[in-house]
């Protein structure tokens, strides 16, 4: 699967340590865009590209976890990484509930940071994945006709084709022509990835 | 005169909740069951002269007449100070709970107010004991009808006798003065004492001067300038107009010490103070006819009950000797039957002669050597207080300022301590910056080829983040300093400036804007820079708690400089909170006195002091719907302007 690179969003009121972070995050390789504010962020935020968010947690106006509470909505999933000048232990504790990656206490070392980055460079990588196959699943679905949709969940539900037919109320011979198409549409070789297929499309 | 020496009894006050801590002044705690017990209602405090005589003198002639133990419960109802009948109320509710299950066998009560609360006592219960009185109101039973088994005494303070006896010793006398207190019962007593010497008035077409019902100050200045040819004649003095209550004998001296004329008295206790005379009520005497009173009552002698009031024999004209030379007063004119009391010939009236003639020697020789020697001593003595005064006051200067200093310091560790979570983020975001620039610029030179130009760049941030980090400390440790005040010339300006950079963080948080408005030439102030700085601070950060229920966007902080008369400047720090109520004004510079949940309540408090150390004043103000304005006045220092 081709992906655009990953880039590190950075979000911090503190210009001096939006520099630092950027540069640091440059030398050690990664793509980054710092803004200095919550809204600037929130205003250039686009949901496909792949990456991480790393966000100071007390910013006046929206504070670190408003701000990851409003990606969210933005359906913006990409993983954060909480960064704080002073060590606020219920503000960690819900920054992780709420999914953060990690939660670093300013001054942190590069190791931490890295570390901290590739793990939510992973994750959405893997998220992004785990989309991306799903949408993949629902397009080849929606290539079926509604008839053999219906033939598709019967079969997938371990029907034989005599059992399927009557249920449909037509001859088993149809139903052997439904199904046959509907194996080349979905590219699956034999029923039992027929029902894998049926049961990925039903979680996605 | 006889004052009254108790202090306010504030039995009352805990009777309810205090009982087993009571003082009962019981003699004998308890009376065996053979033994008899009787319960004595005296109005006053049993510390003052007349009623310890009294209690004292009534219990040695039981204890001499009786047979076998017997106790006396005293109680002292503190009638002095008029207290209306909610106090009465509560004195006989109290009794009941406390006698209900402790009988006397015999009620004695002395005054006719006490009298008042005994008979009701005895009504309700026990109807059926004796019950004697000492009255000074001869028409005691005129007034109400007598009840059954009550014996008594009639106490006459007799002021027409005191004032015969005064007018044949100083037959000038024009005016008679009469002195008494405030309380309802002096004031009871003064109508019937003006009454009896009504007659003598008009017989001797004498003028009356009324001292009763007075405040002590002006009492003591009437003392002073009463006209040549008055004579003062006193009752009692417990209570001012006021209902304050007065600590006695140290009254009587003064009234003594301050009058001009010659004074008699009605009370043998204070004999000897310096009153000329009069017909004194001998205490003792009196309490030894109750006494043997009681214990024929006591006997089973009914024949007590049938005279209403038996006069006591009380009326023992005394003049007190010295009081006579003091005022010049002939022996001669002395009646015959009137004791003369402390009439011992002085050494000098034994040896008059001898002493005459060996003082006029060594008198004039040591008159001129003494002379010199006293004037001598009383320049130095002079000289010396004078020293010692201004050392004190010196001293006491020096204390009060320390303890400014102190407390100052104090407060200053506390509003910092207020500030630390803000100052550790403030200090860990440049170090944060910096941590990541090195890192980075150890990157940057291990590239290849090496990215020289970003790591001179991020050299120049490491440096630039290093001073902001070193600036917070500086600010933080100037105000944790402690030392001894400077006085130093200062520009209100570069201290606003100062202050509003340590808490720039801080409100960035708190999301409240600062507007500055800074009067561009501004004469300097002197004194201490960290201290004035700290009243700015104080000033700020309450300022800022004053906002916390203002919505975000909505919190605005304006401090404005300003030089609004020659010779003084002006520092005003205006929220947009929600005010102070106009009643609190005053209040908010208290000591301890807060709204916050933290923070001890003296920033305030020690600004205010702060600013009067430095000769100018603090004041709170509160525009309607515009939140506080607290304005701080200095005085200019003496210099040229300073921007």
């Amino acid at each position: 699967m081709t992906q655009a690179p990953a880039t590190i969003f950075l979000v911090d009121d503190d210009e001096s340590v939006l520099r630092g972070l950027g540069r640091l995050l440059r030398a050690a390789g990664h793509a980054t865009r710092p803004f200095a504010s919550p809204s600037e962020f929130l205003a250039q935020l686009s949901g496909d590209t792949p990456g991480c968010a790393v966000l100071d947690l007390r910013m006046p106006g929206l504070n670190g976890l408003e701000l990851q509470q409003a990606m969210e909505s933005k359906d913006c999933h990409l993983p954060v990484i909480f960064i704080s000048g002073h060590g606020d232990v219920p503000a960690s504790v819900r920054a992780m509930k709420a999914g953060a990656v990690d939660f670093l206490l300013k001054p942190f070392d590069e190791q931490q940071l890295l570390g901290a980055i590739s793990q939510a460079l992973l994750k959405d990588a893997a998220a992004r994945a785990g989309r991306a196959e799903t949408a993949a699943l629902h397009a080849r679905h929606a290539v079926l006709t509604p008839r053999e949709r219906e033939v598709c969940a019967l079969v997938a539900q371990g029907l034989t084709n005599k059992e399927v037919a009557q249920r449909l109320g037509t001859t088993e011979k149809t139903i052997k022509v439904h199904r046959a198409r509907l194996i080349q549409k979905l590219d699956v070789d034999s029923v039992a990835e027929l029902v894998r297929f049926v049961d990925r499309l039903g979680q996605g | 005169m006889r004052f009254k020496v108790s202090t306010p009894s504030w039995r009352m006050v805990f009777v309810f909740c205090l009982l087993s801590l009571l003082p009962t002044q019981a003699v004998a705690q308890e009376a065996s069951p053979a033994g008899k017990s009787v319960l004595l209602l005296i109005p006053e405090d049993t510390a003052l002269p007349a009623m310890a005589t009294l209690v004292a003198s009534l219990r040695s002639s039981l204890w001499e007449a009786q047979d076998g133990p017997l106790s006396v419960d005293v109680e002292s109802l503190d009638l002095g100070w008029a207290r209306g009948p909610a106090y009465t109320h509560a004195l006989h509710t109290w009794y009941l709970a406390k006698y209900r299950e402790r009988r006397p066998d015999a009620l004695i009560a002395f005054r006719s107010d006490a009298i008042q609360v005994a008979l009701q006592l005895r009504r309700e219960l026990w109807p059926d004991i004796p019950m004697i009185v000492l009255s000074e109101d001869e028409r005691l039973w005129e007034q109400q009808p007598r009840p059954e088994r009550v014996a008594g005494l009639w106490l006459h303070y007799d002021m027409r006798a005191t004032a015969e006896l005064a007018l044949r010793l100083l037959p000038g006398t024009r005016r008679l003065a009469l002195v008494n207190g405030s309380s309802p019962w002096e004031r009871a007593r003064q109508e019937q004492m003006v009454r009896e010497l009504q007659p003598l008035l008009a017989q001797r077409g004498l003028e009356f001067i009324d001292l009763s019902n007075l405040p002590l100050a002006e009492l003591l200045e009437r003392a002073r300038t009463l006209p040549d040819d008055t004579t003062v004649l006193t009752f009692t003095f417990m209570t001012d107009p006021s209902g304050r209550p007065f600590v006695g004998r140290e009254i009587a001296r003064m009234w003594l010490s301050s009058s001009n004329r010659p004074c008699f008295a009605l009370h043998d206790t204070v004999l000897g103070l310096g009153f000329v005379g009069g017909a004194l009520v001998s205490y003792e005497a009196v309490g030894q006819q109750l006494g043997m009173l009681t214990s024929r009552v006591l006997r089973g002698e009914q024949e007590e009950f049938l005279t209403p009031l038996k006069p006591a024999p009380v009326d023992t004209l005394t003049v007190d000797a010295r009081a006579l030379r003091r005022w010049g007063i002939p022996r001669e004119r002395v009646p015959p039957g009137v004791r003369l009391a402390f009439d011992e010939p002085t050494l000098w009236e034994r040896y008059r002669w001898w002493l005459l003639g060996a003082l006029t020697l060594s008198g004039l020789q040591a008159l001129v050597a003494g002379g010199l020697v006293v004037e001598r001593r009383r320049r130095m003595r002079a000289q010396a207080e004078l020293l010692e005064r201004q050392r004190l006051e010196k001293l006491a200067e020096i204390e009060a300022r320390r303890t400014l200093d102190q407390l100052a310091h104090v407060s200053r560790v506390a509003a910092l301590g207020e500030l630390a979570a803000s100052l550790a983020h403030e200090l860990n975001q440049p170090l944060a910056a910096i941590l990541s620039n090195a890192q980075a610029a150890r990157r940057l030179l291990n590239a290849n080829p090496a990215e020289l130009d970003e790591v001179r760049e991020a050299l120049g941030d490491i440096i630039s983040d290093d001073k902001r980090a070193g600036e917070v400390i500086h600010r933080m440790r100037a105000l944790l300093k402690r030392g001894e005040p400077l006085q130093e010339l200062h520009s209100l300006n570069e201290l606003v400036r100062e202050v509003a950079r340590l808490l720039a963080n801080d409100m960035h948080l708190r999301g409240a804007t600062l507007r500055l408005a800074l009067a561009p030439s501004l004469p300097a102030v002197q004194g201490d820079g960290i201290q004035l700085q700290q009243v700015v601070l104080n000033l700020l950060i309450n300022a800022m708690d004053a906002m916390a229920d203002v919505p975000v966007g909505q919190r605005q902080l304006q401090v404005h400089t300003a030089s609004p008369r020659p010779g003084q400047v002006e520092l005003s720090v205006q929220d947009s909170g929600g005010g102070i109520e106009p009643s609190r004004l005053s209040l908010i510079f208290e000591p301890f006195y807060t709204t916050k949940k933290h923070g001890l309540g003296m920033g305030l408090s020690i600004s205010r002091s702060i600013v009067e150390a430095h000769g100018g004043r603090l004041q709170a103000e509160s525009p309607p719907g515009q939140g506080a304005l607290l304005r701080c006045v200095l005085p200019a220092a003496h210099t040229e302007s300073s921007p």
